[in-house]
């Protein structure tokens, strides 16, 4: 695996005209049509000139693995998987998004499975990430992966049993009215609405091992009595591996998360995480919102980087549409996405070094600075979280005279309340031992779970869409993209600690480049897209590669809207990050991989 | 009718006894009032040990909330000081629940369990002149025995509340206590030999030089000894907020958690009480010996105020780094500031077997350097390898390079 900057080789690059690429110039495409030419469907192309291949449904397994293997191609990364099902009656979609580290290329496979065999060849044996992602599309649509190690519902809960949600025949507010649903719950029994394991952690069972009362068990109880009556003293006190749920209500999971973990002592010997309890269903309402509309769900997925989510919205929609947004707009996105950016990872760093046990100092300074960030969106749009302040084709309004001023005395007052944290954590010796070493993220496993972000950086890569696909204004801003090899507990904290400083240094030059004119391109109310045109915005979000998927039928609402969500495929490598290592250092690796989990349930 | 305490009665020197004993006596039978006289300054000692624990956790709340760039409590009564008391009554009014699974009577026992030894440490330091409630002749080794209570109290709590954090924050604590155990031992027994007793009323006499200079490297080892015990940052494993969430106390509430939490600050106030007699001079102050307690509590004060700001201050340490810490860093030095100290009192004391005020300032000359230097020397020697603290299961190839170097 090189470190050299994967930037694209070809001419296919976001925002380049689509009619300068011929299809058939793509490597990919033409390689695939000599082996596979009976498999391809057809090849087509999406809102800006990406080639997707459509491949029949079981030549899936064998194209992506001559993809991945083969030389030429060496598509090392599987970005996303993504499912869409057009409508009632109609076949399930399947497109698989890839990128090839070496060559620089991306490359869109899909597939279409019908209704009556829905059975795909699982790729997860190849792809880290396709793991989860498979069961996604499983949990959401009912496509069945033949080969899956572990086939079950991801986002809603394992023992649902109402369908498919995002199957366009599973209705939009549930099956049942509300008072239907609440009489159904109450007169089920406990057993059939929740997992045994939920009922042992409510306290409605009994965990086996402490149950006194039942005689059956009483053998395998672990109390002094039956420890002095065990013969076999010695074998008893060997101790047995301790499970327990970190979770749901933990101070240190960021947000509602639950990771179930097997300890041996302070050991971890297992770790599974569990997550799906923020579920809002995000991708199914917005199927049924207009574009327009959709904006505001986005602010929901990571609350504390809105700003970014509502940019990648709209740079999806843009795309569908072919709008060009005005040069003021592209600034003023630039300029408040860094500000969110600057955000988030104080909110990052503050939330690592509270996990490491620090007592709300560093915290604390950090969110010093985020309120006077969240001051100034204030008042460019009134709001502090929920911004929506970028709407397809520009931004919701212009900056208020009194914002540059407010944003001049910000950047003077960042410097040295920057520099304060700075002292006070980046060379703390016991933040150091803590960290370095801790948890290391070697870089072939980073690709191949396609994490991204920060914490793909800290493993050595140079990864950032900011300079492979320049959107908005970042083409003409000067920036570095601090790396670091380690990939250890400390280089992912230390990325974010650099890339404040890069994104202050971008707002810098936003401020002097900047030039009055209009901030919104003359879009309509309600935007109509052409039929079938499908468009995957991108962006360098605070957390990672973020992207909005969205397809077209023609009407006012997509029929797909699929986000590729960094929190979740960054919580890929977890398991491989955390066994062996200690309780203390799992929470600590969790802060560092600066999860969010609105983003990761949706 | 008058009752006279006999001189050789252990409370005999104990100026505020005498005087309740004598008054008292004056109406009632000798054997009644020496009752009274006990459970008065029991009560004093008590309410005196609960009055300071919430009178320092607004302290410190204030000060972190300085720290944290923060306002802190400042709603109720002058500066927020009746926050505490808000504190309690809220707390007493809480619900008091004990888990299902739990060993009531143990569970029940705890905070009690864990207030006891901080009570009673107070019982020897004399926070003024003649005012030790006993001035016991092994006070030192009283102290030591008694604060030994804490472990099995963390303990009980853990194994009492049927929870894994409990347990997990029990073991993690036991594990520490016993650990720091060792060197704070070692390290007073520099101060004893000093000192030529064990008990705290010499100690104080014998510290015509305050014995942080003349034992710095004793001072060292027990603060941060101290601090571990006390379960404050970077040392409070056993009630991680952040990891195991509270740790041994996760499933007390109400009254039990406001003892619990009472013990918790009164703690940190009695270990500075026995840090101020053993190391800086006690109630002696340069002005009056009448002033005894106002210096007393002046110094307590600076010791508990560095106790907050290291805890405002420091990331938490891993329980094997924890552990390392204490016996590859602390337990060397309290060996060689023993051996250090045995050498110098072996060749400085007189016939008598005493020391003077030159012998003190000598061995001060020779010990602060040493101090210092062997501080600096382990802490270069721990430092030089970081990666066998954090060892683990790298699969990589991809080396751990100073990220400095990098960007």
């Amino acid at each position: 695996m090189t470190n050299t900057s994967p930037v694209p080789t070809d001419a296919l690059v976001v925002g380049e005209s689509p009619t300068v690429v011929e299809l058939t110039t793509h490597p990919s495409v033409v390689a695939l049509q000599e082996g596979f030419g009976s498999a391809i469907r057809s090849v087509t192309r999406d809102a800006v000139g990406y080639p997707v291949v459509w491949i029949d449904p079981e030549m899936i397994a064998p194209v992506l693995a001559f993809l991945r293997d083969d030389p030429g191609q060496d598509y090392d990364m599987l970005a996303d998987i993504m499912g869409a099902h057009a409508g009632v009656g109609a076949p399930i979609q399947v497109w698989y998004q890839l990128w090839s580290m070496t060559h620089g290329r991306q490359l869109r496979i899909s597939c279409q499975v019908p209704l009556e065999k829905l059975e795909l060849d699982s790729v997860a044996d190849q792809w880290l990430t396709a793991n989860w992602l498979e069961r996604e599309v499983w949990d959401m649509f009912g496509v069945t992966f033949k080969d899956h190690p572990d086939l079950r519902r991801i986002l809603m809960p394992e023992n649902y049993e109402e369908g498919f949600p995002l199957r366009k025949d599973f209705p939009l507010r549930g099956r049942f009215s509300r008072s239907e649903q609440v009489r159904r719950s109450l007169s089920r029994g406990l057993e059939d609405t929740y997992a045994m394991e939920e009922l042992e952690m409510a306290g409605h069972v009994s965990a086996p091992s402490f149950d006194q009362s039942d005689p059956s068990l009483a053998e395998e109880s672990l109390s002094i009595r039956d420890l002095e009556a065990t013969e076999d003293v010695g074998d008893v006190l060997e101790g047995e591996p301790m499970l327990i749920n970190m979770g749901p209500q933990h101070p240190s999971t960021h947000g509602v998360f639950r990771l179930r973990v097997t300890f041996d002592g302070e050991e971890i010997l297992e770790v599974e995480p569990i997550f799906g309890y923020l579920h809002r269903g995000t991708e199914k309402l917005a199927e049924s919102r207009n574009y327009t509309q959709i904006v505001t769900l986005t602010d929901r997925l990571d609350y504390v980087s809105s700003m970014i989510n509502n940019q990648a919205y709209c740079l999806a929609v843009e795309e569908l549409l072919g709008v060009e947004v005005p040069q003021r707009a592209k600034y003023l996105r630039t300029l408040t996405a860094e500000l969110q950016r600057v955000a988030s990872h104080l909110m990052g760093v503050g939330f690592f070094l509270q996990d490491l046990g620090t007592l709300g100092t560093p915290l604390m300074y950090s969110f010093r600075l985020r309120e006077r960030i969240l001051d100034l969106f204030e008042m460019l749009c009134g709001a502090r979280i929920t911004l929506s302040y970028s709407r397809p084709g520009g931004v919701f309004f212009d900056a208020p005279e009194d914002f540059w001023p407010a944003l001049d005395q910000f950047l003077k007052d960042f410097e040295t309340d920057y520099q304060e944290i700075q002292q006070l954590i980046l060379e703390n010796e016991i933040v150091m031992v803590r960290t370095r070493g801790v948890s290391v993220l070697p870089l072939d496993v980073a690709i191949n779970a396609s994490v991204s972000g920060p914490v793909l950086r800290a493993s050595g890569l140079d990864w950032d869409w900011r300079k492979m696909a320049p959107y908005d204004a970042y083409d003409r801003m000067e920036f570095d993209v601090p790396i670091a090899t380690g990939g250890d507990n400390y280089d992912r904290f230390w990325v974010r600690i650099q890339e404040i400083h890069q994104s202050i240094r971008i707002v810098k030059q936003c401020i002097e480049q900047i030039e009055p004119g209009p901030t919104r391109a003359d879009v309509p109310l309600v935007l109509r897209p052409p039929v079938g045109a499908e468009a995957y915005g991108r962006v360098e979000a605070s957390k990672g590669e973020l992207a909005f998927y969205l397809v077209s039928d023609g009407g006012i609402s997509p029929y797909r809207c699929k986000v590729r969500s960094p929190s979740l495929i960054n919580l890929t490598v977890t398991e491989h990050l955390l066994v062996g290592w200690k309780l203390a250092d799992m929470i600590v690796t969790l802060g560092s991989l600066d999860i969010n989990m609105g983003e990761v349930d949706r | 009718m008058s009752c006279v305490l006999a001189p050789d009665n252990i409370l005999h020197d104990t100026q505020l006894f005498r005087v309740i004993y004598e008054g008292v006596g004056g109406v009632l039978p000798c054997g009644l009032s020496y009752a009274v006289a006990g459970i008065a300054i029991m009560m004093l000692l008590v309410n005196g040990v609960l009055l300071g624990a919430g009178l320092f956790s607004w302290v410190e709340r204030r000060l972190i909330g300085r720290f944290h760039n923060r306002v802190g409590p400042n709603r109720w009564g002058p500066f927020g000081t009746l926050q505490p008391l808000a504190d309690l009554v809220k707390l007493i009014f809480k619900e008091d629940l004990t888990p299902r699974g739990a060993d009531r009577i143990l569970f029940s026992i705890v905070p009690v369990a864990m207030l006891a030894p901080v009570v009673l440490v107070m019982a020897v330091v004399p926070f003024a002149k003649d005012t030790a409630l006993a001035n016991l002749n092994v006070g030192v080794l009283y102290i030591l025995a008694v604060t030994s209570i804490t472990s099995i109290a963390i303990f009980m709590a853990g194994w009492a509340s049927d929870n894994r954090y409990a347990m997990f924050g029990a073991s993690r604590g036991v594990a520490v206590l016993i650990s720091y155990e060792v060197p704070v031992v070692m390290s007073l027994l520099g101060v004893v030999l000093v000192a030529g007793s064990m008990s705290l009323d010499d100690v104080v006499s014998a510290q015509t030089v305050p014995f942080l200079l003349v034992q710095p490297m004793a001072f060292f080892v027990f603060l941060a000894g101290t601090s571990a015990e006390l379960n404050r940052t970077p040392f409070d494993l056993a009630e991680a907020e952040s990891e195991i969430i509270a740790g041994f106390h996760i499933e007390y509430s109400g009254v039990k958690f406001a003892l619990i939490q009472a013990a918790e600050f009164g703690a940190v106030l009695t270990s500075s009480a026995v840090m101020v007699t053993l190391f800086l001079s006690g109630w002696s102050g340069p002005i009056s010996n009448y002033l005894g307690w106002a210096w007393f509590l002046m110094k307590i004060g600076v010791l508990a105020f560095i106790f907050s700001w290291v805890r405002a201050t420091f990331p938490r340490l891993r329980i094997d780094q924890l552990l390392a810490f204490a016996w590859k860093f602390l337990l060397p030095l309290s060996i060689i500031n023993l051996f250090a100290t045995a050498l110098e009192v072996y060749f400085f004391r007189d016939s008598a077997g005493a020391l003077d005020t030159t012998d003190l300032w000598i061995m001060a000359g020779i010990n602060i350097p040493l101090a210092l230097g062997c501080i600096f020397l382990f802490g270069i020697l721990v430092r030089d390898k970081p990666n066998v603290l954090s060892a683990g299961p790298t699969k990589t190839d991809v080396l751990s390079v100073s990220v400095q170097e990098v960007s």
